[in-house]
């Protein structure tokens, strides 16, 4: 199972009360796996996470993709720029 | 042979100010148009004062988000269009700037089209989020623009 760094941003980072930390995950992940694990390992998160979308190495996640170890896969919470 | 058209993107730190403000960069003989918009810091939101905003992003995905607008634009809206695009991060007040986005094209239909564009697809899918201080003391992320 590959190691990869999930990185938390503003609300989600509040909920999860960490920035970023190693885990483990399938070979393969989609966004609703993403959210179980997710809600499992942060239960603060689980009200969050139906909102959340995921990117893999910069770029979101709209299906299954398969992690290489070390990846980035960030907690993306509604966005607000602009 | 012609330059290629510019392409500007990228984060700045605190509210924008100088060159990112105007379109000067992206003025070219070629390009007889360029149309602009500016985000501007608002005092208020849903009827509550605002005091200050405060924008953080996952860095090196906003400019790989920005670097496909561009390319998105220059498929839609011509290959020679030319883009800036800043946005500002950290800290911010209110009448202070947090966004310009500058297109040129020959012509304005493009130019303005391609701006109108770019600030839905920058707001729909730039990992970037601002929190909210309001004039009582709280403080909120904003749930989604």
């Amino acid at each position: 199972m590959p190691r990869v760094r999930v990185l938390y941003f503003a609300h989600a980072r509040d909920a999860a009360r960490t920035a970023a930390e190693d885990l483990e995950v399938p070979a393969q992940v989609d966004p609703p796996l993403l959210r179980t694990l997710l809600a499992q390992a942060h239960p603060g998160l689980a009200t969050l996470l139906p909102v959340c979308r995921f990117a893999l190495a910069q770029a979101f996640i709209d299906g299954p993709v398969a992690p290489t170890p070390g990846e980035e896969l960030a907690v993306i919470p509604p966005v607000s720029g602009g | 042979m012609a330059e290629a058209a510019p392409l500007l993107l990228g984060l700045a730190e605190g509210p924008l100010t100088g060159p990112a403000l105007t379109p000067a960069a992206i003025v070219g003989p070629a390009r007889g148009a360029v149309a602009s918009f500016l985000g501007v810091v608002r005092n208020h939101a849903r009827g509550r004062a605002v005091t200050q905003l405060h924008y953080e992003a996952y860095r090196p995905m906003a400019q790989r988000q920005l670097e496909r607008f561009a390319a998105e634009a220059r498929e839609r809206f011509g290959a020679e269009l030319a883009v800036a695009i800043t946005h500002g991060l950290g800290t911010m007040r209110p009448g202070e700037v947090s966004v310009a986005i500058h297109c040129g094209a020959a012509h304005r239909a493009p130019a303005l089209q391609a701006v109108a564009h770019l600030i839905e697809r920058l707001k729909a899918d730039l990992p970037v989020w601002k929190q909210q201080t309001f004039a009582d003391g709280t403080v909120e992320w904003v749930a989604g623009s």
